[in-house]
């Protein structure tokens, strides 16, 4: 099969006039600079000088090129890779799963302790009492009925603290005034 | 300056030349540095008039031609050797003259030339000739006149330019057929 190339085969090798062969071959030629070789080997050589980070690497290829330095490298490395490799899991798992869902701790209101509480607090008074002062403890029955009188709420003793408050300063006027 | 039939010594390419060409390559790659030197003595003249032809500047051409001794050099190890040598340092030239003209957008300079001198018998006619010749050349487009150059000036085979040029025969065969046809017809008006 017949390609272009062939065809190009076929062209006749042209000659050029006479004069412009002459011109061809007396054309000037330079010299290079007797510096050239030198120029051209010192910057073959500078290429070829390792740059400071390869001197870097090759001296910590020595060192580490020492059996017991071997060693310790390859166990600081294990211990390096081991820490990353728990590290990763470690926020695998972190990212995985939701954060779970904390609440917040319950405000409890103040609440006025039971009357229960109001009992047993009054009765272990009563017996503390008895036992400081030397008489004999008698359970009353009243002890048991629900006293409201022995638990103050807030409400009350802010009541109860303004009351003191008035009688205060309507026996003594002087120390309301050193409250105020 | 002096014509090149003084200068260039002919490297292509004897069998005894490539024997010599393929030990001079064994002993650079181990880094011996008067094979580095053998070598650029063998070949530097030619890098440089190749620089020189294309780039029409002296200095412009000194910096080429050591920088395609360094770039061979460092990259010695990646030469196979399939091919000679000067082919590959023809590429390497080759492409560092376009970059060089893409980065500098190098003149023509005349200067230089002129005060070398020749060797011819009459300097006048001859720098005459030459600018005629530079100036035909200057009309071609720059892959006729590369392979014009390096058919006429470096006298290489259509193998060898097709080689460097990295095409097939026909295609320098062509080339060089339009390259002479417009060359022609330039230095006939002139």
């Amino acid at each position: 099969m017949k390609t272009k190339n062939d065809d190009y085969d076929q062209l006749p090798d042209s000659v050029l006039p006479d004069s412009a062969l002459r011109a061809f071959a007396n054309y000037p030629q330079i010299a290079a600079s007797p510096d050239f070789n030198r120029r051209v080997l010192e910057r073959v050589l500078a290429a070829r000088e390792p740059s400071r980070f390869d001197l870097f690497c090759d001296r910590l290829d020595e060192i580490f090129a020492r059996p017991l330095l071997k060693l310790l490298g390859a166990a600081t490395m294990g211990a390096v890779v081991a820490l990353i490799g728990t590290g990763v899991l470690l926020l695998a798992c972190g990212v995985s799963t939701p954060a779970t869902q904390t609440e917040a701790p319950p405000v409890v209101a103040a609440r006025e302790p039971g009357t229960l509480m109001a009992d047993s607090l009054f009765l272990h008074n009563r017996m503390a009492w008895a036992r400081d002062e030397e008489v004999p403890f008698e359970m009353q029955p009243e002890y048991f009925a629900p006293r409201e009188d022995k638990f103050q709420t807030p409400a009350r003793r802010e009541k109860s603290g303004s009351e003191m408050e008035d009688k205060r300063s309507s026996s003594c006027p002087a120390a309301s005034r050193s409250l105020v | 300056m002096t014509s090149s039939a003084v200068l260039l010594p002919n490297v292509f390419q004897s069998a005894t030349s490539r024997e010599e060409e393929r030990a001079l390559l064994a002993r650079c790659r181990a880094g011996e540095r008067a094979a580095f030197d053998a070598l650029l003595h063998r070949y530097r003249e030619r890098v440089l008039n190749l620089a020189f032809q294309l780039l029409r500047d002296r200095h412009a051409a000194e910096d080429v031609a050591q920088d395609v001794f360094v770039r061979a050099f460092s990259k010695i190890h990646e030469f196979r050797g399939e091919a000679a040598l000067f082919t590959w340092l023809y590429q390497i030239t080759l492409n560092e003259c376009r970059a060089k003209t893409r980065r500098a957008k190098t003149t023509l300079n005349f200067d230089d030339c002129e005060d070398e001198g020749g060797t011819g018998s009459t300097p006048e006619a001859e720098a005459m000739g030459k600018i005629a010749l530079e100036g035909a050349l200057d009309q071609l487009s720059e892959p006729l006149r590369v392979a014009l150059v390096l058919r006429e000036l470096h006298g290489l085979s259509y193998e060898e330019i097709a080689r460097v040029l990295k095409l097939p025969v026909g295609t320098v065969r062509s080339r060089l057929h339009e390259a002479r046809r417009q060359f022609q017809k330039v230095w006939e008006l002139e």
